[in-house]
């Protein structure tokens, strides 16, 4: 993807990122997220995260390799581990070119060798949405991981359990302020391609005039985008609040602006995470 | 009625006994008994309908003709009112024998409620379990102890991560597994760099490195046994929640059938399966969703919480009464019936259908005797079911063992049905004749009359009858004078004029007739001469071999002389009965003496052609003539006798007397008269007796004298006892009002032999002769020469033998 071309619309996604580390490569994942790829009519970049260190520790002399399935302890050895490597990332490739040309889109696969950050921030550009899902958010450090993604100038979208998706109704955290804006619209246009015919609007501000003003903002919102839309009020980004306050009880997707993260963003984030359902950041 | 015997034969009264209109006068057709006449019939109806005992079906037998089935049906109707109905029947799942459905029964009208309450049920045990199982408190509970085993697990490697790190290792992970390697400063040593190591480090690199490996070896052995223990907690989860979401729908149907334990037991049954094997159901429950009742949902695992309802009596207002009128083995006790799926045939418990016996359970079947022995295995599978006292569905092709592949055996239902064969009189006698349990299971017999006797009563109610079944048949009304010639020929259809018949379907169908000709006429009511219309019509379209007979007859292909004497020669009379006609035929009989040894020949029998009674018939005559004229000498004549121009088989002894009087004249040498036909049997003593079809042999022969042109000389000798039976047309009365035909009455070969020859036949004196010239005497001179000719013979046969030796 051309990076240097800059799109049109900032929130148009039109391509999904999907970091996928070999030791948690789940097949459910490559599924569902190029499903959703399709949903988007976006294409689908699966990101294999070769860890170059291992082949290194196979050429130790006493390394032995402890097998998952079956367990068993068995020699190890660089080009082994390679062959291992290599029919892995075969694997997810063809699988990944066949849910695409299921879906009808563009697919591929590439090889990286770098950490999940310095991978998606060396591939991504406009109009990429990143997903993680649930493997990589249980790795170890998934916090600074995510709160690094999260950091970026893309929209991350989390998903705990693969079921979830596609979700079955979205809910914007709104705050009248540029980014709120375009976390509206990223979740319009989300919406939109997800044959969704409304979305809940999470109103913050308590400011009488500004209510007003999100009130016509969001009647013209309406009538661009042709999609109905019901707003409540969120007393404060807490999670008690939030769980209820999206709805189809975390068959729903929750789109936060990151400055509303801030300045706590890592505690935000590890909130957000608690939540039954996805959500997506929007920068 | 009048019967005059004069030296002209018998008045035109005795001919033909009219019914009188009168009687039968248009008055309201008042609620007739049309079991009437049939009381034999109908006291067998009333002991077997209301015997309990097993073996006491019926078997309503009689001519095709008598109409039994509908009078059956309405007597059976008449006592099926009277009685409850009966239970309901349905097939449910048996979750411990999946092949074999359950049985359950419940009150009439309770089976569809069932069925509609459990697909109801189905409905809502789909959307609630969606519900229970796509909650968020489901989806939490289940996700916490997904993440504890994965937090064990993870737990577990973190901490072998951490003793990694203590020891200097790194915990990397491969495509397929784990690896311990060392490092410094968070890169992993190279092969030369870990040389050149201390050799005291190296080894305890090594050390760490394999004990590490084994600690994880023996973590990852124990994924197995805790992924197990997962699913088990997983599983038990999923059942509490099944639990939770079945106990208020299963609450609600325990309470509406609480009355019935065979309910409540099926319905412990469904909850305890729903819970046992919610993991099976789930997928298809959260694929649907709460998409609510659908054809899909009657496939896969929830259909097996349907009911099927085999027989309902909802609407029922009495006891059943079926007429199963294609009495196959399916259509008697049910079928399985099959779907397609994948390509392979396949069957459930909600593709199981009644059969007659299921429908009739609790009432009255009827079948047609003959359509259940026509089908393949329907008989056997009738008497089985009855013997047994339950009604199994089973597969034809299990019957032959062309089938052996696992397929449904469901729970026999019990069984309480009256069965009513109708039958025809001879299918009867062959089943009790043959088939051993016939008897055993049909013990009544409901025997329909052909006819009863004609009185004037009887032709009032005959006539009520007769105008109820025109009025069930949309026809005109009948006038009376039409009633009385349908009555008149009911009795020519009984054979005797003081009987009438109870083919009720023959009169209905000359009744349909006889209203087709009233139409044509432009009448608003049936009239006798419509009535004689349809006769005639109904005689001309079944007349073709009779007009075939006579035509030969009458282009002299057939010897028949109707005029003049012959010696030794007869006119006998026989009747054909083609399809729906008989008609009388006269036959030339001959006979020739010769010297012999006192044999009667009868060719026919020598041929092969005549059958036993026949040849009885002709035996009796050597009984006459040895009785009468060889008491003191035997009898040396060899005599033949012959139905000449018949080629087919004789039959019968209604002809033994015309044979006697061939015979009689060919010894005496005594003509005959030709204008005369004779019928009528004879016994040993010159009585003649009666014979069947006296009105078609009149009829024969009258008409072939007729085409002749009728000379008044001609007739028709017919028994004395048969006189009471003559129901002649109007044709051949008119011809003897006329003078133109004559019927005689003969009680002996006597008075028929002076009615043939006009001679006498003289009475035996008491020293054993006859009066001249009498025919007795001509007979036993004859035969006084024939013995003193063998005498001779004899004698002279004797003198050659002692001449020789």
């Amino acid at each position: 993807m051309d990076k240097s071309k800059a799109s049109p619309d900032p929130t148009d996604i039109r391509r999904v990122l999907l970091p996928l580390p070999p030791s948690t490569l789940d097949a459910e994942a490559v599924r569902v997220v190029t499903r959703l790829a399709g949903q988007l009519r976006a294409e689908i970049l699966g990101l294999f995260l070769k860890d170059e260190t291992v082949g290194r520790g196979a050429a130790v002399p006493y390394a032995r390799e402890v097998r998952r399935l079956p367990a068993a302890i068995v020699p190890s050895s660089p080009e082994g581990t390679e062959r291992q490597l290599q029919a892995q990332i075969r694997w997810a490739e063809a699988l990944l070119r066949k849910e695409a040309r299921k879906t009808g889109i563009r697919g591929r696969l590439q090889v990286a060798t770098d950490s999940v950050v310095d991978t998606v921030r060396s591939v991504s550009g406009a109009g990429d949405l990143i997903v993680i899902g649930e493997p990589v958010l249980r790795a170890k450090g998934m916090d600074s991981l995510l709160e690094s993604l999260v950091g970026g100038v893309h929209p991350v979208l989390t998903i705990p359990p693969w079921h979830l998706l596609p979700p079955l109704g979205i809910a914007v955290v709104f705050a009248p302020t540029s980014n709120g804006v375009r976390a509206l619209q990223t979740a319009g246009q989300m919406a939109r391609r997800l044959r969704r015919t409304g979305i809940t609007l999470l109103v913050l501000n308590d400011d009488a005039e500004r209510d007003e003003e999100t009130i016509e903002g969001v009647r013209r919102f309406s009538e661009a985008h042709e999609m109905h839309v019901s707003v409540r009020r969120l007393a404060a980004l807490e999670l008690p609040h939030l769980a209820k306050a999206v709805p189809t009880e975390g068959h729903g997707l929750l789109v936060v602006p990151r400055p509303l993260l801030q300045p706590a963003m890592r505690q935000m984030l590890h909130t957000l995470r608690t939540l039954p359902g996805p959500f997506l950041v929007t920068p | 009625m009048a019967e005059t015997n004069t030296e002209s034969g018998l008045a035109p009264d005795a001919l033909y006994r009219a019914c009188p209109p009168a009687p039968l006068s248009d008055e309201p057709v008042e609620e007739i008994d049309l079991l009437f006449g049939q009381d034999r019939a109908k006291e067998a109806l009333r002991v077997g309908v209301g015997m309990s005992a097993q073996g006491y079906n019926v078997f309503a037998l009689g001519p095709s003709e008598t109409d039994k089935a509908p009078l059956v049906r309405r007597l059976l109707e008449q006592e099926a009112a009277a009685k409850e109905p009966p239970s309901d029947w349905c097939y449910v799942f048996n979750f411990e024998h999946p092949n074999e459905p359950r049985a359950l029964r419940l009150p009439a009208g309770q089976g569809p409620a069932l069925q509609t309450d459990m697909e109801q049920f189905v409905d809502d045990l789909q959307t609630g379990l969606a519900a229970a199982f796509e909650s968020e408190e489901y989806q939490t509970r289940r996700q916490l102890i997904v993440d504890e085993f994965h937090q064990e697990h993870q737990q577990a490697l973190s901490e072998l991560n951490s003793k990694a790190e203590a020891r200097g290792l790194a915990f990397l992970h491969t495509p397929t597994g784990f690896l311990f390697v060392p490092v410094r400063d968070g890169q992993v040593l190279s092969p030369d760099e870990i040389n050149d190591l201390p050799e005291e480090e190296q080894e305890r690199l090594k050390a760490a490195v394999e004990e590490l490996q084994e600690e994880l070896l023996h973590l990852l052995r124990s994924v197995p046994a805790q992924q197990r223990k997962m699913s088990e907690r997983l599983r038990d989860l999923n059942r509490d929640v099944a639990r939770y979401a079945v106990e208020d729908l299963i609450r609600d149907l325990r309470a509406t059938y609480q009355a019935h334990p065979a309910v409540q037991s099926y319905l412990d049954a469904v909850e305890a399966d729903i819970v046992d094997n919610i993991n099976n159901l789930l997928p298809q429950v959260l694929r649907l969703g709460g998409a609510g009742f659908s054809g899909e949902t009657l496939r896969g695992g929830l259909q097996r919480y349907t009911v099927n309802t085999l027989v309902a009596h909802e609407n029922a207002n009495g006891a059943p009464v079926v007429y199963e009128d294609r009495p196959s083995l399916r259509q008697l006790v049910g079928r399985s019936e099959n779907r397609i799926e994948n390509g392979v045939l396949v069957t459930d418990f909600t593709l199981l259908r009644a059969g007659a016996l299921h429908r009739a359970n609790g009432g009255y079947l009827m079948i047609d005797a003959r359509r259940v022995l026509q089908q393949p295995f329907a008989w056997e599978a009738l008497k089985r079911t009855l013997r047994a006292g339950e009604i199994r569905i089973q597969s034809p092709y299990e019957e032959i063992g062309l089938v052996s592949t696992v397929s449904l055996d469901p729970e026999p239902i019990p069984l309480n049905v009256k069965v009513v064969l109708v039958g025809d009189r001879w299918l009867y006698y062959v089943l009790q004749a043959l088939d051993p349990e016939f008897d055993e299971l049909f013990r009544i017999e409901a025997d329909f009359e052909d006819e009863i006797d004609r009185t004037d009563e009887s032709e009032r109610r005959y006539a009520q009858l007769l105008r109820r079944l025109a009025e069930r048949a949309d026809l005109r009304p009948l006038q009376p004078e039409a009633l009385a010639r349908l009555i008149e020929h009911s009795a020519r259809l009984a054979g005797e004029a003081t009987k009438l018949s109870m083919e009720i379907d023959t009169m209905r169908e000359i009744a349909q007739e006889a209203n087709f000709w009233a139409g044509e006429n432009g009448r608003d009511a049936i009239a006798r001469e419509d009535v004689a219309r349809a006769l005639d019509a109904r005689r001309q379209r079944a007349g073709r071999l009779r007009e075939r007979t006579q035509e030969r007859i009458l282009d002299e292909t057939l010897f028949i002389d109707t005029e003049g004497t012959a010696v030794g020669q007869i006119n006998g009379l026989s009747v054909l009965q083609i399809g729906r006609d008989a008609f009388g035929r006269p036959t030339r009989i001959t006979a020739r003496v010769q010297l012999g040894t006192g044999k009667v020949v009868d060719i026919e029998r020598e041929v092969e052609l005549g059958g036993p009674i026949h040849s009885k018939g002709v035996m009796i005559l050597s009984g006459f003539l040895g009785a009468r004229y060889a008491t003191e000498q035997p009898l040396s004549l060899t005599a033949t006798l012959v139905f000449e121009q018949s080629y087919s088989g004789v039959e019968g002894d209604s002809a033994s007397s015309a044979e006697l009087y061939a015979l009689l004249s060919a010894i005496g040498e005594v003509p005959l008269r030709q204008s005369l036909a004779v019928t009528g049997s004879v016994n040993q003593h010159g009585e003649v007796q009666p014979i069947g079809g006296v009105n078609e042999k009149i009829e024969g022969f009258f008409d072939i004298c007729r085409e002749r042109g009728l000379t008044g000389a001609q007739g028709v000798l017919i028994p004395q006892a048969n006189v009471k039976d003559l129901m002649l047309r109007a044709e051949v009365v008119d011809a003897v009002r006329n003078g133109e035909f004559h019927v005689y009455p003969i009680a002996t070969i006597d008075q028929g032999m002076e009615r043939l020859t006009g001679q006498s036949m003289g009475e035996r004196r008491d020293d054993g002769t006859y009066p001249p010239e009498s025919i007795n005497e001509r007979v036993a001179s004859r035969l006084e020469h024939f013995a003193e000719e063998r005498a001779e013979f004899q004698m002279s046969q004797d003198g050659q033998e002692q001449s020789v030796t």
